[in-house]
């Protein structure tokens, strides 16, 4: 019976300590010795291979007995607590001393993205509707759902109670990202599109980052004395950098070049993914983890150059789903392995990105909880790409062919059904014809 | 210019047609083949085309006698080189473009677009407007339609600050409490409207429904960018007047004796 994956590893700020999460749960692993501090469902009894039965500073926790899967999960910048939440829309702030839940609080829809503001007195949440939450922390034990109008459709004149959005985008929203100052929030969105804006005065636009050409997926403020600049992956096999405040791009990074392989097809839908960013301030690494892609990009970020270059790539058994850098600089990375082998499920690469198996062993060994079947982990990158093979989106896409031709657009291609029924259109030709006329004689010789 | 034969492409011209192209008035196409239902999903993933970012976006096919082709290739009609002007007025939901055509003798210098969703009324104004220039050598050159959902990609065509006028005439009510997010006003677009229009810009709301015509009063009044401009001041803006009965939906409502109702707003900064 497989193991749960790690979905995604994060690091404490101040301690050396990672989160894993899996599935709906979490688990706390010291990074120097190796061994798990917390977990949120019991240890199971399994072949110890000689290493000492793990004890746990903390029980399980009965707050996770739904099966919501955690996605996102973030830390306040001075450690004390962990803010995670799960597509069951609900988020959960934890101690992290004790490893404690101390409270729960029911978003309006499920959250991208999450992040706390410098001094860890609020979170901020980025939906799937494209709205971004600015919340206070401070959350009682018991807490109300909130309420807004999209959630309490019967009652009337609802709409001005509840929280309401600091900002919002019209497609999903993917990621969000503060200046270490807090002055700027910057949100990326399905569309394309990266923003912004003042915080927490989120209706200020600043600028817009206009350049990547599918769905931008993560977005990182680079570290450096100027920070100045920002990091993006999206769905379009590039990763740019960008100086913020002017949204001007200053670096393409080709992936695909990168990792050797040969460039997109032309009418290609779907093209090389960017999963997540990982940031080493020390070494100014970036690990770049690329979806269904086991090899990890290591990126070496100079911040006086503005030019982030290719290091190294690291090469991983199964599919990775994170990679995270602790504060020794060593690389956690976790991944499903590959059909029909037992690799290990978290890899830990030193300094010199040498396989170290020291580290992980307690939690390879103990760490997750054995399932029936490991779930589909990248039902959210696909929820992003546009479906155009829809029947609506194909007749659209003839009609707008069929528009482009009838204003006299030169470069609009004929419809091959076109040509068969010359004679059954509806529409009468009139002034737009006389202008293009010139252009369309060679369109009917193909 | 030679005349094409009418087997070009598959249309249709009655005879009279390939005599008009010499004499001085061109048809304007009819509106009746240009029907079309007044919804559309503004969230899904139309075939749209846009550019990656306003720097891309190549305006000499909207503007042939203002922007110059951006691959360098002259092309007919169009200058060689950019008149240096930008669009400043933008018509969100243009519909049969009667505002445009109206507002394009009144501010003759100035390059106003219309936005359309629907494909084939969209079609409609970009013939009209090429049929109004060719019988009006040297006017309607400032005005111009593309197809666009503007809810999602205006920062795609416009720069910050760019716009001076920003048009909402007649929009789309959605009634139903779970499409209101759909409608044309909301708090989270103003700021995106806001970004577009500069400071002193005005946005210019009108319907012949209430409900929307309150909805979009008070989130424009909650919005921190946006104040409302008193009836009197608006009595010396040429475009109100335009605003009122220029449109198709707006001779619509006269003929059934509706109320419409408007509302002007100015775009202001709170940046200290």
């Amino acid at each position: 019976m497989p193991l749960l994956p790690f979905s995604h590893i994060i690091r404490h700020p101040t301690k050396d300590v990672v989160v894993l999460s899996f599935g709906e749960h979490l688990q706390a692993v010291d990074t120097k010795s190796g061994t798990i501090l917390a977990s949120t469902v019991a240890l199971e009894e399994r072949e110890s291979n000689g290493l000492q039965a793990q004890p746990l500073t903390n029980t399980p926790d009965a707050a996770q007995e739904n099966k919501a899967r955690v996605q996102v999960l973030a830390f306040s910048p001075d450690g004390a607590f962990l803010a995670t939440a799960a597509d069951d829309k609900v988020m959960k702030i934890w101690d992290t001393e004790s490893w404690k839940c101390l409270g729960t609080r029911t978003l309006v829809r499920r959250s991208n993205a999450l992040e706390f503001n410098k001094d860890g007195s609020h979170v901020i949440t980025a939906d799937k509707f494209g709205d971004v939450y600015n919340m206070v922390r401070d959350i009682p034990d018991v807490v109300a759902p909130v309420k807004t109008a999209e959630t309490s459709e019967d009652a009337e004149g609802d709409e001005d109670e509840g929280e309401q959005p600091i900002l919002g985008h019209v497609s999903m929203a993917t990621d969000l990202a503060l200046t270490k100052d807090n002055k700027y929030i910057i949100t990326s969105d399905r569309d394309e599109h990266i923003r912004v804006s003042q915080y927490p005065k989120g209706h200020n636009i600043e600028t817009y980052c206009l350049g990547h050409t599918s769905f931008v997926t993560t977005i990182k403020v680079l570290p450096g004395a100027s920070q100045k600049y920002l990091i993006s992956g999206a769905g379009d096999a590039t990763i740019r950098i960008w100086e913020i405040l002017k949204g001007q791009e200053v670096q393409t990074f080709n992936i695909r070049e990168a990792l050797g392989m040969p460039p997109a097809e032309a009418d290609a839908e779907d093209d090389v993914t960017v999963f997540s960013f990982s940031i080493c301030e020390r070494k100014n690494h970036i690990a770049v983890v690329v979806e269904k892609e086991s090899r990890i990009l290591i990126l070496h970020w100079d911040e006086a150059a503005a030019k982030a270059e290719l290091f190294k790539i690291v090469e991983l058994e199964g599919t990775p789903l994170s990679a995270e850098y602790d504060r020794s600089g060593n690389l956690w990375t976790s991944a499903i392995p590959a059909e029909g082998q037992t690799s290990n499920a978290v890899s830990v690469y030193d300094n010199e990105y040498v396989q170290q198996d020291d580290l992980a062993k307690y939690v390879n060994t103990f760490g997750s909880k054995t399932v029936e079947v490991i779930p589909d982990h990248f039902v959210y990158t696909e929820e992003l790409r546009k479906h155009t093979t829809d029947w609506r989106e194909l007749k659209k896409a003839r009609e707008e062919k069929e528009a482009a031709r009838l204003a006299g657009d030169p470069d609009a291609p004929l419809s091959k059904k076109r040509r068969k029924n010359k004679n059954s259109r509806k529409i009468p030709d009139v002034a737009a014809a006389d202008s293009s006329s010139a252009a369309t004689p060679e369109q009917v010789q193909e | 210019m030679e005349n094409p034969t009418p087997s070009t492409a598959g249309e249709k011209r009655p005879a009279e047609n390939a005599a008009e192209e010499t004499s001085t008035e061109v048809r304007l196409p009819q509106k009746k083949y240009f029907r079309q239902r007044a919804h559309a999903n503004v969230f899904s993933d139309h075939h749209l085309d846009y550019p990656v970012s306003p720097a891309h976006m190549d305006w000499s096919k909207n503007f042939p006698a203002h922007f110059a082709p951006k691959n360098g290739e002259p092309a007919e009609g169009a200058v060689a080189k950019d008149s240096g002007k930008k669009i400043e007025f933008a018509d969100i939901g243009c519909g049969y473009g009667g505002l445009l055509v109206a507002l394009s003798t009144v501010y003759p210098d100035t390059l106003m677009l219309g936005m359309e969703i629907r494909v084939k009324v969209e079609e409609y104004v970009n013939q009209k407007i090429l049929a109004l220039r060719q019988n009006h050598p040297g006017s309607y050159d400032n005005v111009s339609i593309l197809r666009m959902n503007a809810m999602k990609f205006l920062p795609n065509f416009f720069e910050k600050h760019q716009l001076s006028k920003l048009f909402f005439l007649f929009p789309d009510p959605h009634f139903k409490k779970r499409k209101h997010k759909a409608r044309i006003i909301t708090p989270t677009l103003l700021s995106e409207y806001a970004y577009v229009l500069r400071p002193g810009g005005i946005i210019y709301t009108i319907s012949d429904v209430k409900d929307l015509h309150l909805w979009m009063v008070k989130h424009l009044d909650a919005h921190p960018l946006f104040v409302k401009i008193p009836d009197e001041e608006l009595l010396d803006d040429p475009a109100v007047e335009h605003v009122r009965t220029a449109t198709e939906e707006g001779q619509k409502v006269e003929r059934n004796k509706g109320d419409k109702y408007l509302a002007c707003y100015r775009r202001i900064t709170d940046e200290d």
